[in-house]
């Protein structure tokens, strides 16, 4: 039996900040299935990239545990956490974040650089990508020509090139207006599905429920599950 | 004893010297101020072990005791003199050589040095002149080791020098004796000679300083010697001629220190007679009972003259505007036993030597009446330890 | 400025304690190095001052004579026959204290009968205190007493001596003993320090202690009537003469000055490197907070609030690192007067100082310089964020356009400065400061077409990095590019410290390889004998003639040649002249720079040879002559040849023996050098001249071996701070390149957390950084070869002769090169393993944090 593509349980986070301990998340406990598409809503500071930071071993919980298709990544190292996400995971960014010394296709072929793909099929494939996000004729440029939208479809490239099992996206429509948004959302949408990628997405814009399996939502930390049809923004 | 007392101050000299080359720093103490520490006292204490000491009267014997006399401790020639150019204008001058043994004699198994430097003695000359007429007193001093012919003293041929000061005797006799010095704005050059045969001071050239033995000095003068010769003064040089007085004393002894100073009165009369008398000053100001003096008849034969064989009183002081210290500045001198009375009165007001340790001497002219007849001279008169 | 601006500038600075920490230390390095070695220099000029007004006094002129000195006869002349006073007598001369290791005195024979006048400051103790007949009697016992002498309190204090107590004193070689009778307390500080070293003592005590009864060191003079001095000046014998006090002190301070000018030039560039840093940090300030200040313009902050809150920043950093820098310069100076004092007693004069004197004025003007160079370093960054726009926030592309802009300017600056260097340097009327100013114009240049190089370096480093370790070797080159701005001046920074270590390396290197084939032609003998010196370079020791005599008849010595070592008066000051008694067969090997030695060791005719320091400080050509003052009266030496010499900075003129004795009646000789027989043992011969030598004055027998290996090691221990004026310039460097890459790590935190997400390990995030560091520090040792070569070019050809008059054939060996590229590679490594562990350990959550 195929283990769920996320599994978290009874995860907490707390930081330091000075003398108080500050809670980001309590109790959280989550399940994702392979190939869902699972959207976390909540507002800024609710605790929503935090929770992506731990699936992505980014971060590493206070307590409890963060199992990525049955690996725990709360009992791994840090070198392991890493060589892990290199092999497992695609990030976008809010910021698109892609590196600004590197040209479109080396931001693409960065990942299969990293996990020693970046052979001539490899450049073939980054560059076939390309083209399916639209971006064809700019493998040279860099990123800082590229309008948002552009730069984040490079970043949804680049998260999915090295056929990640996991697709996280924070934020990935916040920088953009509404009709780029759009197109960048079905764009990932169209890509995971294609592939059967499982995505965690975190947001608090309602365009993106458009394209979730399932809406989570958390507030203060605490994780609550609703339908599809429920609330757009349970904050509001 | 007297110029002993100063002769043995020629220790005072060193002091001063040693003074000058430890001043301090520059900004130390104006020269006065040093030698206002200068207390006569001091400078007369001292040890005398290893030297020779003045016990007894001995014989002297001429020219070898012109010479020096390198066993006692200090020793001086002394020449002071009123001299006249033909117009009659007076200068009187003052040529004072003082030997001080800067340590007892070697054992003559003492290794000898290599240095040509190598020196025992120092001498000091002090040189004065008195210009009356131009109401001027000129002093200077010359110190020297006894090295290297940079200075010295010798009896044959005689003579006593400091660098470019001298007196040389000539041979066989030392007699006439020629006296040459110079500093800056004055020089001499004068021979002297001697009309009567050398006065023994004290009990035939024992001088007693006080009670203990040894405490004193040998001492001999030539009271009367014609002197002429070439004085400058400035751009001036003037042909002169005059009487000059010989003191010549050595000893290694102290002064008491019950002394404060003395005052010394060498006077030459017209009527051929001659005059010498200290008064040894305690600290309350009264003479000592060993106080001296001599009276020398116009043939020369010298009569000594006991403390309570005259008197001095003082009639006039007179305070120096750069030491600040206050002289007697005019005297009365009684011989009783002579029916002689005088009054001696300074040249010049300022005849304060500050060229080493602080005293006054200087030329004076003399005016009384002996046994009813009226008299006059001239001499000289030395003051020291005063405003200490 | 308002106080919310003022909060900026304070929280600013509070939140970087890094960078900040940096800059301080930064410009606290560079103050300290700078006053350190101008209060050493201050403190060993002023030692030597007063050594000299110890020893001259307040003489206005000399009597001085040929190497014997002036006969006692002289001066009673002077004195008796012409009246002249104020005059005195000396005798001095320098003497080892065998029981107090390290020391030495210098015996200063007066009369103290005479010498108030001179040396006053021989000021002892309160004459209102001390009773007159001690002073007396103190005064007789210097004069009277055999081996009598007197010391400074001070001095008799360090060496626990009293009043009554000896002294053994080591003479050349002769141990004697002298007896301190007193102990002198000038009432001031000054003359304490003047007479710390000095035994006072009556002219017998010192012509009996050197062995010169009868013969005077000189007799000082106080004469302002140019008349008196012609009368006195020709009633002086044939070798006599009479010179104006300092002339020969005259001469030793002005090579003094060379020395130490080469020394403040050195610390000056450790605080120009420092600059680079404050100018380093307040750019990195500036660019990061762009937007902010774009804002804070947008808000209605005026240009010159902007730039006053910039300036009070750096400000900030400059006083306080000043201030550290004063007190640590203190401190320092401590450690640098020892080698600057070293080098001098080596080289040119015994000086004794022991305490640094601190001087307000050189503490003033470290301040000055410190905070003059914050300024000047943070005016451009300042004035750069006076430009910010309001409210456009510049992308980082813009930027580095920019940056790019101003490296092209950079350059064309740089080629600018390079020629004005040269136009500098090549006027021979510069002197040693003209030397120095071009050198610097030259240093700068190089420091400004740095960025350019690196630039035009970078294209096959890039490529070479990209084939070596892919993607993230062209990302580690591109990252260098990327942050020119910052980059260039850590960059710079190091290349002019590694110039500095690889021209002052590559002069050394040049100079000790002349020197060791100089000491190769000069050191022909096997065994060489001399009487102990307490300079190696001064000739003032004499060896025993009989001794002489009885060595030369050792067994198993084939040939014995001497060697005389004076100081004869010549129209410009004093000349060192060695007189050599050389079999003409077999002449000593000098490489010449002009003429030739042909003709000189026969002896006939007044021919000699001059060292070439000599040449050049006199102006004398092969064909020329030299005028000397020999006890036959003036006298034209032609000069044969001009030869390379190391020996005296001063200069040498050598002749022959028999040309010597000709002209002075000295007949004493300096040194013997001695052939073994064939099949003769070296070491064997020199114990037996030892064991011959034994029971009689200490002689120094050395084999040609130990006597090259002894120069050799004086010639290190002269250098010995320069090593360390390198090393401190290098550690300037070091702090700025890790302050640099302390910010780049800040301003980089980003992208290596988006790295850190797709998955490099911190390993190899590490090895990014450090790799671009290694690339940096790469390029600034690669760019600080010709920088060193030009930098070694101008201190050989330029400085060095004219500081010293000597020159020598630039060795650039490869390993001096390959060194300071290690160097800079290793420095810039260094640095970055700080700054790359924390990128590597940073949580790459914390560098994705929102904006």
């Amino acid at each position: 039996m195929t283990p769920p593509a996320v599994e978290l349980r009874q995860v907490s986070k707390s930081y330091r900040e000075g003398d108080v301990e500050r809670a980001v998340l309590r109790d959280v406990s989550l399940t994702v299935a392979a190939g869902e598409i699972v959207v976390l809503l909540g507002r800024s500071g609710s605790g929503k990239s935090s929770l992506l930071n731990l699936i992505a071993g980014i971060d590493a919980p206070t307590s409890g545990t963060v199992r990525v298709h049955g690996t725990d990544l709360t009992a791994l190292d840090e070198q392991a956490r890493t060589r892990f996400r290199r092999r497992h995971i695609g990030f976008v960014f809010q910021f698109f974040n892609l590196i600004p010394l590197l040209t479109v296709e080396e931001n693409v072929l960065l990942p299969l650089d990293l996990n020693d793909r970046a052979d001539a099929a490899g450049v073939a494939r980054v560059r076939a990508l390309l083209d399916r996000v639209g971006l064809g004729g700019r493998g040279d440029s860099f990123p800082d020509r590229l309008s948002g939208g552009e730069q984040q479809r490079v970043a949804i490239a680049r998260a999915l090139i090295h056929e990640p099992a996991l697709v996280l996206a924070d934020e990935p429509t916040g920088n953009l207006d509404a009709e780029t948004a759009a197109g960048v959302l079905d764009l990932l949408d169209t890509l995971a599905r294609e592939a059967g990628r499982t995505v965690v997405m975190v947001t608090h814009s309602r365009e993106v429920i458009g394209v979730a399996d399932r809406i989570l939502s958390i507030q203060r930390g605490r994780l609550v599950e609703r339908p599809p049809d429920g609330p757009a923004d349970p904050a509001r | 004893m007297n110029r002993a007392g100063l002769g043995l101050g020629v220790a005072l000299l060193g002091v001063v010297l040693a003074l000058a080359i430890w001043p301090a720093g520059q900004a130390r103490a104006p020269r006065a101020g040093i030698q206002a520490t200068l207390a006569v006292r001091e400078a007369l204490g001292g040890d005398t072990a290893g030297f020779a000491r003045a016990r007894a009267p001995r014989p002297l014997s001429f020219p070898e005791d012109h010479g020096p006399h390198p066993d006692f401790r200090t020793e001086w020639w002394y020449y002071t003199g009123n001299l006249r150019t033909a117009a009659g204008r007076h200068v009187g001058f003052q040529l004072t050589f003082f030997r001080v043994a800067l340590a007892p004699p070697e054992p003559p198994s003492a290794e000898p040095r290599p240095s040509p430097w190598a020196a025992r003695h120092l001498l000091v000359g002090h040189l004065a002149v008195t210009d009356t007429a131009g109401g001027r007193f000129h002093a200077a001093s010359r110190t020297s080791r006894a090295a290297l012919g940079l200075a010295g003293a010798q009896a044959r041929p005689f003579r006593v020098w400091v660098e470019d000061w001298a007196v040389e005797g000539e041979p066989p006799s030392a007699l006439p004796m020629r006296l040459r010095a110079a500093d800056g704005e004055v020089a001499l050059d004068l021979e002297l000679s001697t009309s009567r045969p050398v006065v023994l001071q004290g009990e035939g050239g024992l001088s007693r300083k006080g009670p203990e033995p040894g405490n004193a000095s040998y001492y001999y003068s030539f009271t009367r010697m014609p002197a002429r010769g070439v004085v400058r003064i400035g751009a001036e040089t003037l042909q002169v001629s005059g009487l000059a007085w010989m003191d010549r004393e050595w000893s290694t002894s102290a002064l008491g220190p019950d002394l404060a100073g003395w005052d010394w009165f060498a006077v030459q009369l017209d009527d051929g007679r001659d005059l010498m008398v200290y008064r040894l000053r305690r600290h309350d100001g009264a003479a000592d009972p060993f106080s001296a003096g001599t009276l020398v008849a116009p043939d020369g034969t010298a009569r000594p003259l006991g403390a309570g064989d005259f008197a001095v009183e003082t009639l006039d002081t007179w305070t120096s505007p750069q030491s600040g210290v206050r002289y007697p500045a005019r005297w009365r001198v009684t011989v009783p036993s002579i029916d002689l009375t005088v009054e001696i009165q300074p040249r010049l007001a300022d005849q304060e030597l500050l060229v080493g340790p602080r005293y006054w001497e200087g030329a004076v002219t003399v005016a009384g009446a002996a046994a009813g007849r009226p008299v006059a001279g001239h001499g000289y008169v030395e003051l020291v330890g005063y405003g200490e | 400025m308002r106080r919310r601006l003022a909060r900026i500038a304070v929280r600013q600075l509070r939140r970087h304690p890094w960078s900040l920490g940096l800059a301080v230390l930064g410009i606290a390095l560079g103050v300290a190095v700078a006053v350190s070695i101008d209060l050493a220099n201050s403190s060993a000029r002023r030692a030597f001052g007063l050594a000299t007004e110890a020893v001259t006094g307040r003489a206005t002129h000399q009597v001085i004579g040929g190497p014997s000195g002036v006969p006692d006869e002289v001066y009673r002349r002077l004195r008796v026959d012409l009246g002249v006073r104020p005059a005195a007598p000396v005798v001095a001369g320098d003497v080892g204290a065998p029981d107090h290791p390290g020391r030495s005195f210098h015996v200063l024979g007066i009369d103290p009968f005479v010498d108030a006048a001179f040396r006053p400051y021989l000021g002892g103790e309160d004459a209102g205190q001390t009773r007159a007949r001690d002073l007396l009697s103190r005064a007789a016992d210097l004069v009277a007493r055999p081996g009598a002498a007197l010391m400074a309190r001070s001095t008799a204090r360090d060496l626990a001596l009293a009043p009554g107590d000896e002294l053994a004193i080591d003479v050349a070689g002769r141990r004697r003993t002298l007896t301190i009778v007193g102990l002198l307390e000038p009432a001031d500080p000054a003359s304490a320090r003047a007479l710390d070293g000095l035994l006072v003592t009556d002219v017998a005590t010192a012509q009996a202690t050197f062995g010169a009864a009868g013969r005077l060191t000189r007799i000082d003079l106080i004469v302002d009537d140019d008349a008196r001095l012609a009368r006195i000046a020709a009633a002086l014998p044939a070798g006599v003469e009479l010179v104006a006090a300092g002339a020969r002190a005259g001469t030793t301070a002005a090579m003094i000055r060379a020395f130490q000018w080469n020394l403040t030039a050195l610390s000056l560039l450790a605080l120009v490197v420092g600059m680079f840093l404050i100018y380093q940090t307040m750019t990195f300030s500036v660019v990061q907070r762009r937007p902010l200040i774009g804002a804070l313009r947008a808000l209605g902050v005026t240009r010159a609030e902007v730039f006053a809150l910039v300036m009070s920043e750096a400000l900030v950093i400059g006083v306080v690192g000043t201030l550290a820098g004063v007190v640590l310069g203190v401190v320092m100076a401590q450690g640098l007067l020892r080698l600057v004092t070293r080098t001098i007693n080596d080289l040119y004069f015994v000086l004794s100082v022991r305490e640094v004197a601190l001087d307000a004025v050189i503490l003033a003007k470290g301040g000055v310089l410190g905070l003059g160079a914050t300024v000047l370093a943070a005016l451009a960054p300042a004035l750069e964020a006076t430009s910010a726009p309001p409210r456009v926030v510049m992308s980082r592309a813009a930027l580095e356009t920019r940056a790019r802009q101003a490296t092209r300017r950079a350059t064309w600056l740089g080629l600018g400065l390079f020629l004005a260097g040269a136009a500098v340097l090549a006027a021979p009327a510069g002197g040693i400061v003209g030397g120095f100013a071009g050198l610097f114009l030259v240093m700068v240049g190089c420091a400004a077409v740095t960025p350019g190089a690196a630039l035009v370096l970078l294209g096959p480093l890039h490529a070479v990095a990209g084939a070596a370790f892919g993607m993230l070797g062209r990302l580690a080159t591109r990252s260098i590019v990327a942050a020119l701005s910052r980059t260039a001046v850590a960059m710079a920074a190091l290349m002019i410290a590694v110039s500095a270590a690889i021209g002052v390396g590559v002069m050394i290197a040049s100079f000790r390889d002349a020197v060791t084939r100089w000491l190769e032609g000069t050191l022909r003998a096997d065994v060489y004998v001399a009487a102990p010196s307490l300079v190696g370079n001064r000739p003032d020791a004499t060896l025993d003639p009989g001794l002489a005599a009885r060595l030369a008849a050792t067994p198993g010595v084939a040939r014995a040649s001497t060697s005389r070592s004076v100081v004869v008066p010549g129209p410009d000051g004093p000349v060192h002249v060695v007189a050599l008694d050389v079999d003409p067969a077999r002449p000593p090997r000098w490489r010449f720079l002009e003429g030739d030695d042909d003709g000189i060791w026969g002896g006939a005719g007044d021919l000699v040879i001059v060292s070439e320091p000599f040449a050049h400080r006199h102006g004398t050509r092969a064909g020329g002559t030299v005028r000397l003052r020999t006890d036959r009266g003036e006298r034209d030496f032609r000069v044969g040849g001009v030869f390379y010499d190391y020996g005296s900075s001063a200069g040498t003129v050598v002749m022959s023996r028999r040309a010597y004795d000709r002209a002075w009646d000295d007949r004493a000789i300096s040194s013997l050098a001695l052939d073994g027989a064939p099949g003769v043992d070296v070491d064997a011969l020199v114990a037996a001249l030892r064991a011959r030598a034994a029971g009689g004055p200490d002689v120094v027998v050395r084999s040609n071996r130990a006597l090259r290996e002894a120069s050799l090691e004086i010639f290190d221990r002269t250098f010995a701070i320069t090593g360390v004026l390198r090393t401190l310039t290098m550690a300037v460097a070091f702090v700025g390149m890790l302050a640099a890459l302390m910010a780049l790590q800040l301003e980089r935190a980003r992208e290596i957390g988006v790295l850190r997400v797709l998955g490099l390990t911190p390993r190899q995030v590490w090895g990014l950084v450090t790799a671009q560091t290694g690339i940096m520090g790469l390029l600034a040792g690669l760019l600080a070869v010709p920088g060193g070569l030009l930098l070694a070019g101008v201190l050989v050809l330029v400085i060095n002769r004219r500081s010293f008059g000597w020159t020598m054939p630039i060795d650039p060996s490869p390993s001096v090169l390959l060194q300071g590229v290690a160097l800079a590679v290793l420095a810039a490594v260094l640095a970055g393993l700080y700054p790359a562990w924390r990128m590597a350990t940073a949580p790459p959550a914390e560098g994705l944090r929102d904006e």
